[in-house]
């Protein structure tokens, strides 16, 4: 059994959110809920200035606070180290949501399924044969693309990224591509001093 | 659920994948569809087994789906009912059936054409159907009035056809260590192919160690990853590119025999910008070991001088280097950091980088031949070359490759073929062909051939007036508003649009646009979805979108060639038809469809396999005129294509790396000059009442640092607009999309216009302050955000910003586009090319709060829903 | 600003993301837990049936109440017992089920002596333990994610308690103002007035620290500290939490005589800055960037 990881290089990332559109086109999601999201932050002064692009996601952490906060067990681990949220057991409570220091986690407000992508309420059929997927008033979040991942493919984001900016792999493996990169490039891992162990690291 | 069987995952459902290719830019990355038993497409991602974009989608691919399910698009073909015209105004459509539309359409259109042809004015720019914009020439129109010019290139274009033969150009990133991207996204966020440029870059920075160095004013996506940003004041590009070229020149870093063997640098050029020839035509050039001239193929030349002035005939005459050299002594880093603000030892400093990184004097083995090896290039792109003075700013920037011999090169500065139309040639308008005295032919009619010279004018733009440019659709304006100097004996009244948007495109005022469309007896917009210039049409014929409609094309990809289909995911949803058809119906009912079929057969190459030609009195379906495009590049049929999605292959060394072996390239433009005296002969001869007025100083057969007239405006006006796009809206057109608009207007350089802090501070602005950004053309109203990531000269503006009300609600509309802050004049265009000035010279003026009009409704200035 | 701003406020900027996810509904049941669980509380040892009462019916009204409002999936908020071993909002339920049981017997049998002694007793133990870890556990629950650091320093459990004493002693003050236990004895009124003022002192030297181990602990910290003493809720948590909630009824409560006016005026003042508290220290949780360059540079 694999552990699945992540690994964002920082110096290919151009921050497109490629990642995020795919993820969208993916999993359906409504208008403004994120699984994954590429931030820019601007550092330094003109002329000394630059822009670093910082990809975030959920960080399937080994020790996940939000599966420790968690009142009804709606989110577990598997085996494959995937933090996943189980919708019916889900009430909606967001402590996971206050818990995850990378704030990756959303709840399904009404009007988010309501509104659709066009506003207004009228559904497309692309998000008819999607919208199923949701319970309103659950949490959601990024599953690595797990049933992408369970048949043998990389998770949407990754796929599409177009600098090969996400590399995904088994952090099991010594031989993997993830775990080859943070040990040649010093990968690291975000908010390390919270004792998470995300399974997804940064390298630049 | 684990324990779930029911797939919750789009591209797990069970469904087909398909192989298309993308067409949410104008380029042509390969995808995969996927689409569910239940008929719905759910994923389109990027083909694997591409070896261009190798899989991966730009945002804006992967956001096709909610193009194809946009309910603003156009269902029927509609009829205006509501007879009043305006932006914003309601057209109140009344859907109609196709036989209603296009008889409608066909009886107008011939109206017009048995009238007079030139009154129409079309606007056609559909990129994988180049085929489309020959279609005025059926009827014998040439008034393109298309925008195709101001923010690709006016002198790009054909810039690239005098050097390269091709229609683009691109750093070759299968070798290059040192690159400068000079106003151009390549690589990072825009421009050729993004996704799959990005993909290579990336891997050329990372796994190569590419340095990159971005010249621009601000720092863009390309900037922020590169090694160093250069910021620059906008519109000096050129002056920056000299001053590498002095240093280049000044401190013997240039790469001699290069020079000698390969162009006409050794040539000699006359006191009136010839060069200087015998009887026969032949060009001269000087012995330096003899100490005499010779014809440039004479067997006895030993060394051909670069530099010196020497004299034949008692003709003063010099080497066009010396001519460039000469320039030169003017454009030292220092006397250009006075125009460019860039530090003259920054500009020396990566002078010798470029010049140590192009390895002058190393060679590598490609596929058995040996070639120069020269891994640094310059690229360049639309912020760099789109000015006044456009064609010289091309030419410098190319001239930099040249000095260290990095043109058309392993690792230098490369040639991109516009589309090559079958294997066994580099075809198309990108063919190779020997000019005279050795030289290339120049071919700097990349798009369509010349068009010719008239008096009166036939088109409203003066296409005939530029011998070597791409169209100046924004003239139209300049024109029309003194169509008696201009010598217009008639005032166009019919408007044929396709996929384009001019009222969005054009630089100009607004205003005198909208008389322009108020004017017009008739328009037409084939188109998908609502836009600022087709809700001005009397007629929409709605064409499929690309999830639903055949093509075959390759078009501008840098590092590959080899056809891509695209082939329908889905019945049509609503109903539409494709180009071809549209095109086919109306030419049929204007009684040119054999002429029609005549000019398909020459634009799109079947000429060149008789068994491929489309019969004069066919009309071909989409998919009939995909298959035979395949069938022309590798003799594969439809079937083939299905199979396998496209015939993509890295591009063959022997048609990339100098395939113009054996000849010499244009490093000095004769054919400039004689363009310039072959044109003020003809406006003699016709006695045109403005050729006096006419800027015979643009053309030019180098690049002089002559600052561009956008520097020259009033005093009060002392900043510099500029506009730009990052790669979500890439190429436009995509914002109403809510994926994009979910990921663009989360980013603040989209929702607010950049101005240095230090700038702010001394005009005492803040952040988010609503501000009137106003030039001597027109202003817009916009939100400040600061960033440190902008020259202090510059105040940037996103082309998400660019957008007014229109009906489609899915559009956020900015504060007024900033194309009207650019003048559409004379004074402002290049007259070599035909490029308008993108820069534009304005002063910001503190507003109490957002005008009522703007903060209504869907705007960048609203709160709530995103968009 | 593109070029300074912290506060990442939705946009796709790197900086101090703020939590939405806990709102008003969440600092009213916060409010009302800890403002009934302290009521009963105090009033259990006097035996104060009233006080009992009341405090049972805040914590199930008002403080399940607000639960419901807030979660998701209401109809499902049985499945949250299910975690007790791992999470304090399991704890939190279980408690607030025990103690309404639990408090319910207390009373009925406070009324009526109904059960047996030995059962009396245990009823009341476990009323008492139950309502003690409803006075304390919301703190746990927010100290307990260290996702946000101006709630994970450890200073929240003791704020809880602390605001729960107080609340219930200011309650029972007001609400048995007039019966015989506080009435018939001033001594047991000094007591609760002292106790009061040592828990508003005591109080504000918790937030404070709070606050302090806050600013110090993380960029998000800092900006949530900046954010209730300086930035956009200060002109709330200044005048009401720190001002009129602790301070100024503390110096009240000092200077009060045993008035029933004096004695519901302070209780008002200290719960509006209570629930003040709850609710800016929610709206001001801020989640530190996952990794941020300018930061370093900057500081």
């Amino acid at each position: 059994m694999a552990t699945w990881g992540m690994v964002f290089d920082l110096r290919r990332c151009i921050g497109c959110n490629a990642c995020a559109v795919a993820c969208k086109q993916e999993n359906s999601l409504p208008d403004g809920v994120f699984f994954t999201k590429t931030l820019s932050e601007e550092v330094g002064e003109f002329p000394d200035v630059t822009r670093t692009y910082v990809p975030t996601i959920c960080n399937h952490c080994e020790d996940a606070p939000c599966e420790r906060v968690c009142p009804t067990g709606a989110t577990y681990t598997r085996a494959d180290g995937i933090v996943m949220v189980d919708r019916e057991k889900c009430i909606g409570c967001g402590t996971c949501i206050v818990a995850c220091p990378y704030d990756q986690r959303t709840r399904l407000e009404p009007e988010m399924l309501d509104e659709g992508l066009f506003g207004g309420g009228r559904l497309t059929p692309f998000e008819e044969q999607g919208i199923g997927r949701f319970t309103v008033g659950t949490v959601v979040k990024c599953t690595f693309c797990h049933e992408r991942v369970d048949a043998g493919l990389q998770p949407a984001c990754v796929s599409t990224c177009p600098t090969e900016a996400r590399i995904f792999g088994d952090l099991d493996d010594p031989t993997s591509r993830p775990r080859r990169l943070i040990q040649e490039r010093r990968g690291r891992q975000p908010l390390a001093e919270k004792n998470t162990n995300p399974r997804v690291f940064y390298i630049d | 659920m684990e324990n779930s069987t029911q797939a919750v995952q789009n591209s797990m459902k069970p469904g087909k994948w398909l192989y298309s290719s993308c067409k949410m830019c104008l380029h042509s990355c390969n995808t995969r569809i996927h689409v569910t038993d239940d008929g719905v497409i759910n994923k389109v991602e990027g083909n694997p087994a591409s070896p261009s974009n190798n899989g991966r989608l730009c945002p804006k691919g992967n956001a096709a789906i909610m193009r194809h399910y946009d309910p603003a698009r156009f269902r029927t073909p509609l009829r205006r009912t509501n007879p009043e015209k305006g932006p914003g105004v309601d057209p109140k459509w009344e859907p109609i059936g196709w036989d209603e539309a296009l008889d409608l359409v066909g009886r107008e259109l011939k109206r017009t054409l048995e009238d007079d042809p030139r009154k129409l004015l079309p606007a056609i720019n559909d990129f994988q159907k180049l085929f489309l914009w020959a279609w005025p020439a059926a009827l014998g129109n040439a008034n393109y009035f298309s925008s195709v010019g101001n923010f690709c290139g006016g002198g790009y274009h054909p810039m690239n056809g005098f050097i390269h033969a091709s229609f683009a150009a691109a750093n070759d990133v299968n070798y290059c260590n040192y690159w400068i991207n000079n106003g151009g996204g390549d690589g990072f966020s825009s421009h050729l192919h993004t996704a799959a440029q990005a993909n290579h870059v990336a891997k050329a920075r990372l796994e190569r160690n590419m340095r990159v160095v971005v010249v621009e004013p601000r720092l863009s996506i390309g900037a922020a990853k590169a090694n160093e940003w250069v910021p620059i004041r906008p519109a000096t590009d050129r002056q920056f590119a000299l001053g590498l070229a002095h240093v280049l020149v000044a401190e013997k870093l240039y790469d001699a025999k290069f020079l000698k063997r390969d162009t006409n640098a050794p040539y000699l050029v006359g006191p009136d910008g010839y060069f200087v020839r015998n009887g026969e035509g032949k060009i001269y050039v000087w012995d330096a070991v003899d100490g005499c001239a010779r014809l440039w193929d004479d067997p006895e030349l030993k060394d051909l001088a670069l530099e010196g002035t020497y004299s034949i005939d008692g003709q003063a005459c010099r080497p066009a280097f010396q001519k460039f050299k000469d320039i030169l002594a003017d454009c030292t880093p220092e006397q250009m950091e006075a125009i460019t603000t860039v530090p003259a030892a920054t500009t020396r400093r990566i002078a010798r980088e470029f010049a140590k990184a192009a390895q002058i004097g190393s060679f590598i083995e490609i596929d058995g031949r040996v070639l120069p090896l020269r891994p640094a290039g310059y690229n360049y792109y639309r912020g760099a070359q789109g000015h006044k003075y456009s064609t010289m700013a091309n030419h410098a920037f190319k001239l930099v490759n040249f000095l260290v011999g990095a043109i058309d090169t392993p690792g230098g500065h490369v040639g991109v073929t516009l589309d090559d139309q079958m294997q066994d040639i580099r075809g198309g308008m990108g063919q190779v062909q020997p000019g005279e005295n050795g030289m290339m032919k120049t071919m700097p009619h990349q798009l369509h051939p010349e068009v010719p010279f008239s008096w009166p004018p036939n088109e409203t733009h003066l296409m005939g007036f530029f011998p070597i440019g791409v169209d100046p659709g924004h003239l139209t304006q300049h024109t029309l508003a003194d169509a008696d100097k201009f010598g217009l004996d008639y005032r166009p009244d019919t408007m044929l649009l396709c996929h384009s948007n001019p009222l969005w495109n054009l630089p100009g005022d607004r205003e005198q646009w909208h008389a322009l469309l108020r004017s017009m007896r008739f328009v037409v917009a084939i188109d998908i979805l609502p836009n600022e210039t087709n809700e001005w049409a009397d007629v929409i014929l709605p064409s499929h979108d690309l999830l639903e409609s055949w093509n075959m094309t390759m078009i501008e990809p840098p590092h590959h060639e080899g056809m891509c289909l695209r082939q329908p995911a889905t019945a049509p949803l609503y109903d539409t038809k494709s180009e071809e058809e549209i095109f086919y119906e109306l030419s049929e009912r204007l009684g040119v469809l054999e002429t029609w079929n005549g000019i398909l057969n020459f634009v799109n190459g079947f000429l060149q396999k008789p068994e491929l030609m489309l019969e004069a009195g066919r009309k071909y379906s989409d998919r009939e005129i995909a298959e035979r495009k395949g069938l022309l590049w590798n003799g594969k049929g439809l079937d083939w294509y299905i199979e396998h999605g496209h015939a993509v292959t890295p591009r063959r060394p022997d048609k990339w790396y100098r395939p113009w072996e054996g000849l010499r390239l244009h490093f000095y433009i004769e054919d400039i000059v004689r363009a310039r005296d072959t044109l003020r002969q003809k406006m003699e001869a016709a006695d045109v009442p403005f050729r006096h007025e006419w800027a015979w100083d643009d053309y030019q057969p180098l690049p002089t640092p002559v600052p561009d007239p956008v520097h020259l405006e009033p005093a009060e006006f002392d900043l510099y607009a500029i506009t730009f796009k990052d790669i979500q809206i890439n190429f436009g057109e995509s914002i109403g999309n809510p994926w994009i608009n979910d990921i663009v207007f989360k980013d603040p350089v989209h929702t607010a216009v950049l101005l240095n802090p230090k700038t702010a501070r001394e005009r005492k602005l803040g952040d988010g302050d609503v501000v009137r950004i106003e030039s001597p053309y027109g202003s817009i109203v916009a939100k400040l955000a600061l960033s440190e990531g902008v020259h202090p000269d510059a105040v940037c503006v996103s082309n998400a910003l660019s957008r007014v009300a229109t009906q489609n609600t899915g559009v956020r509309h900015g504060g007024g586009n900033f194309n009207q802050l650019l003048p559409a004049n004379l004074k402002n265009t290049d007259a070599c090319s035909g490029q308008p000035e993108t820069v534009a010279k304005v002063k910001l003026t503190k507003l109490v709060g957002v005008p009522a009009g703007l903060a209504a409704g869907n705007s960048v200035f609203g709160e709530g829903r995103a968009h | 600003m593109i070029a300074s701003k912290r506060i990442g406020d939705g946009t796709f900027r790197v900086g101090v993301g703020l939590q939405k996810a806990w709102g008003l509904h969440m600092a009213t049941a916060f409010f009302f837990g800890e403002a009934g669980a302290g009521l009963y509380f105090v009033s259990q040892f006097f035996d104060f049936v009233l006080g009992m009462v009341v405090g049972l019916a805040l914590v199930l009204f008002g403080k399940a109440g607000g639960h419901v409002l807030h979660l998701g999936q209401p109809l499902r908020g049985w499945r949250a017992l299910a975690k007790v071993r791992t999470s304090w909002v399991s704890r939190g339920l279980a408690a607030i089920l025990v103690f309404v049981v639990a408090g319910s017997l207390h009373v009925a049998d406070a009324m009526t002596g109904m059960l047996p002694a030995f059962v009396s007793q245990l009823v009341a133990a476990a009323a008492l333990v139950s309502c003690f870890v409803i006075m304390v556990y919301q703190g746990f629950a927010m100290s307990h994610s260290s996702a946000i650091a101006l709630w994970s320093g450890g200073q929240m459990p003791i704020a809880s308690l602390t605001y729960a004493l107080l609340n219930g002693v200011l309650l029972t003050l007001v609400l048995g103002f007039g019966e015989p236990f506080l009435a018939e004895q001033p001594e047991t009124v000094r007591l609760l007035q002292v106790f009061a003022v040592a828990l508003m002192l005591y109080g504000l030297v918790t937030v404070l620290s709070l606050l302090h181990g806050a600013r110090h602990a993380s960029e998000a910290g800092r900006e949530s500290v900046m954010l209730l003493l300086r930035g956009g809720f200060a002109r709330w948590f200044v005048p009401l939490v720190i001002g009129l909630g602790l301070v100024v009824s503390a110096l009240m409560m000092l200077a009060a005589p045993p008035a029933f006016s004096w004695m519901l005026a302070i209780a008002g003042l200290e719960l509006t800055g209570y629930y003040a508290f709850r609710v800016l220290v929610f709206k001001a949780g801020g989640y530190d960037p996952a990794l941020s360059y300018a930061y370093r540079f900057r500081h």
